[in-house]
């Protein structure tokens, strides 16, 4: 049981003060960030970057996971009793939740969710604290040729899996990789593509990219609305589910927990697919498919627990290989870098206090999350009669004081009011800013790690197939590339025989 | 991630939302989730017609295959070495040319992908409030953070926002005090400012 020690000792990094109050502060944030529509987790993190500097890096970090997977406790509350999603992951509840909500049950699927989130998210926990240790174990042997592989894939993925259109994301991607090259060349100190200013020759900073494009952008979208008046929220009846209601969920909650677990760890996966495939699942599992769309306490049970696993899961390949999942994992990525804090298969062993501490801190806040969402669900209901107006604009000034404060520098504040401005072209054509960020973040790893692989196989390229692990990893992104053509190929067919009588 | 109301399904069969028979791939899955959730929205952003996607598509693929273009010929000049020992140019080559490439499969598949939002008169707001942020940046360090902070919470929320003035007032200034406590006072970081105290 020797390595359960660390865990134990990682139990008593959780419960110092100061970072159960972070833990709170971040859930507490996440909670009200996933109750008001517009404001998204990764947005919500890269807007509070600035800020987490100051802050002792375990605490940073514990905070800043709550925000994440708190927003998938909150999202919950708008998709239900307004039927408007507070996070893409929630965008499934509202079928069926909001369902139930006009008829009176709106009470009952809240607090479902709330338990299945509280299961499907301690589940993952304890699915993270044993396999993160021994995937960073594996990646230890893990050269450049395999992080090469494993960088590209990462991008990959988040292009074809994540939501919106393959073509535009794949452009995005290499948008990414291409701002992440101006700056120094990672070997040599050439200048490249700088233009000759002093400012970008230290590159773009990653948490000036996240704030422009997460941040900035968004508030700029939700500006357009701020006139508009929502709607008024369902009437919420008791919290607690029935007996019955408890019983028909059970299957759908230990569905939901493994499907979370699973796609939260793939890159590309994260909590939003997993809502969508666990409430797939869900139809087809039921004895009463009739019953969905109009209510069906499964269709909330499981995708809710499904969303909140995956969020949980999508730290793994953070923690113990480096390489972020997905867009908010990206900004994550970005706050330990500004931490000073390289995440990788070193994390675990050197840094015991804070990997074990981040983690089970992750308990606590859950237990904290289904308080929040039972007893006190009263006041984040409430919560949702805040004008957009009043959230965009202390939004827009703790952004744009935060950017200065990071280099203490005017010139990052134009180039974060730029990006802002492109992201919010790009939202109206339909690009997403998730893997522009991502590549960006994996753009130095991809670089480097290519560059290296080449000195050590000479120049030749099929040195990548002499390698098995990296010759694998090859073999699933040539997979995942000919999947979107195909299943357009599939689409076709199926259309046209549909279209026979 | 995070969009309210934006995402599209995944491309996956049987997804959330599908037409009546379970488990078939409707043809047009993609945005489904939006038409049957977001629908609840009914202010929700403009869908522009066909015509108009798709010279959006092809106007915003223009940019990248320029700019990759550029990007390119820049990369080629840096040096761009052998396999074996790559100059600094190879890897920015490599990825200007990926990037021409996408962009130009987006310029000749232009059609709507049903994430398109029309550019309505409501994006006069969008450029006011940017202007107002470059206004704000130029007198920042110029002037201190006061006078800036108290004169952009007032436009956001009196004239982007239409808040009543004592909202407004109440609001801009409680803020501001805010800012100078939580940044100045109590994390130390350095804000241009005019008080001390």
């Amino acid at each position: 049981m020797d390595f359960l020690s660390p865990v134990i000792d990682g139990f008593g990094v959780a419960f110092t003060p100061a970072n159960l109050l972070y833990c709170l502060l971040g859930v507490t944030l996440g909670m009200l960030v996933g109750v008001l529509p517009g404001l998204g987790p990764a947005a919500t993190i890269a807007v509070l970057l600035p800020i987490t500097y100051n802050i002792e890096p375990t605490a940073a970090i514990i905070m800043l996971a709550g925000i994440f997977y708190g927003a998938q406790y909150g999202g919950t509350i708008t998709s239900v009793l307004l039927r408007l999603p507070g996070e893409a992951s929630s965008v499934v509840t509202a079928l069926d939740g909001h369902e139930m909500a006009k008829r009176g049950r709106g009470g009952a699927a809240l607090g479902i969710a709330a338990i299945g989130s509280f299961l499907g998210g301690t589940v993952a926990i304890i699915a993270l604290t044993l396999v993160a240790p021994l995937v960073a174990e594996v990646a230890l042997d893990f050269g450049p040729a395999e992080y090469t592989m494993l960088a590209l894939l990462g991008i990959l993925m988040v292009s074809t899996l994540g939501t919106g259109s393959v073509p535009k994301s794949l452009l995005m991607a290499t948008v990414g990789l291409l701002l992440a090259t101006v700056g120094q060349d990672p070997l040599q100190g050439t200048a490249r593509l700088a233009f000759g200013s002093d400012e970008l020759l230290d590159g773009i900073d990653f948490v000036i990219v996240a704030m422009g494009l997460f941040g900035v952008a968004e508030i700029l979208h939700n500006l357009e609305s701020l006139r508009r008046r929502s709607g008024r929220p369902k009437a919420v009846g008791s919290v607690y589910p029935s007996r019955t209601d408890l019983r028909e969920s059970r299957g759908a909650i230990s569905r939901g927990s493994v499907i979370g677990f699973v796609l939260g760890i793939l890159p590309g996966g994260g909590a939003t697919m997993s809502s969508m495939v666990a409430y797939a699942v869900e139809k087809k599992a039921t004895k009463k498919p009739e019953e969905f769309g109009k209510g069906a306490i499964q269709g909330v049970a499981g995708p809710e627990t499904a969303n909140n696993a995956a969020a949980t899961s999508s730290f793994i390949p953070l923690l113990s290989l480096g390489i972020p999942a997905n867009a908010t994992m990206a900004v994550m990525f970005g706050a330990l870098m500004l931490q000073g804090i390289t995440p990788g298969p070193l994390l675990v062993k050197e840094k015991p206090d804070l990997f074990w501490g981040v983690v089970n801190s992750m308990y606590i806040g859950n237990l904290l999350l289904l308080a929040m969402s039972l007893p006190l669900i009263g006041i984040f209901v409430r919560v949702l009669r805040v004008r957009p107006a009043i959230l965009a604009s202390l939004t827009i000034l703790v952004t744009m004081i935060g950017v200065y404060t990071v280099r203490t520098n005017v010139f990052d504040m134009f180039l974060v009011i730029g990006l802002g401005a492109v992201g919010y072209l790009m939202k109206k054509v339909g690009f997403e800013p998730g893997p522009l960020v991502l590549a960006f973040v994996l753009g130095g790893i991809l670089e480097a790690s290519f560059r290296r692989s080449m000195r050590t196989f000479d120049g030749d390229l099929t040195g990548f197939l002499t390698q098995p692990i990296a010759a694998s990893l090859l073999a699933v992104i040539l997979i995942v590339a000919a999947l979107p053509p195909l299943r357009a190929l599939h689409r076709r067919r199926t259309t046209k025989e549909a279209a026979l009588p | 991630m995070g969009a309210p109301g934006a995402p599209g399904a995944p491309r996956e069969p049987g997804a959330p939302g599908g037409s009546s028979a379970p488990g078939e791939s409707a043809p047009q899955d993609e945005g489904l989730a939006r038409d049957d959730v977001a629908d609840g929205d009914e202010d929700g952003p403009v869908r522009p017609s066909a015509s108009y996607a798709r010279r959006q598509n092809v106007v915003a693929a223009l940019v990248p295959l320029v700019i990759g273009a550029i990007a390119a010929v820049l990369s080629w000049q840096l040096g761009v070495g052998g396999l074996a020992d790559p100059g600094p140019g190879m890897w920015p080559l490599v990825v200007s040319v990926a990037m021409v490439v996408f962009a130009a499969v987006q310029v000749l598949r232009s059609q709507p992908t049903g994430t398109e939002e029309k550019i309505t008169g409501d994006a006069l707001i969008v450029v006011v409030a940017v202007l107002s942020l470059a206004g704000y940046a130029l007198l920042f360090e110029r002037v201190g953070f006061e006078i800036p902070t108290v004169a952009l919470l007032v436009l956001w929320l009196k004239v982007l926002g239409r808040e009543s003035w004592r909202v407004t007032v109440a609001l801009s200034l409680t803020a501001t005090v805010a800012v100078y406590l939580l940044f100045i006072t109590a994390l130390g970081v350095s804000l241009p400012h005019l008080a001390h105290f």
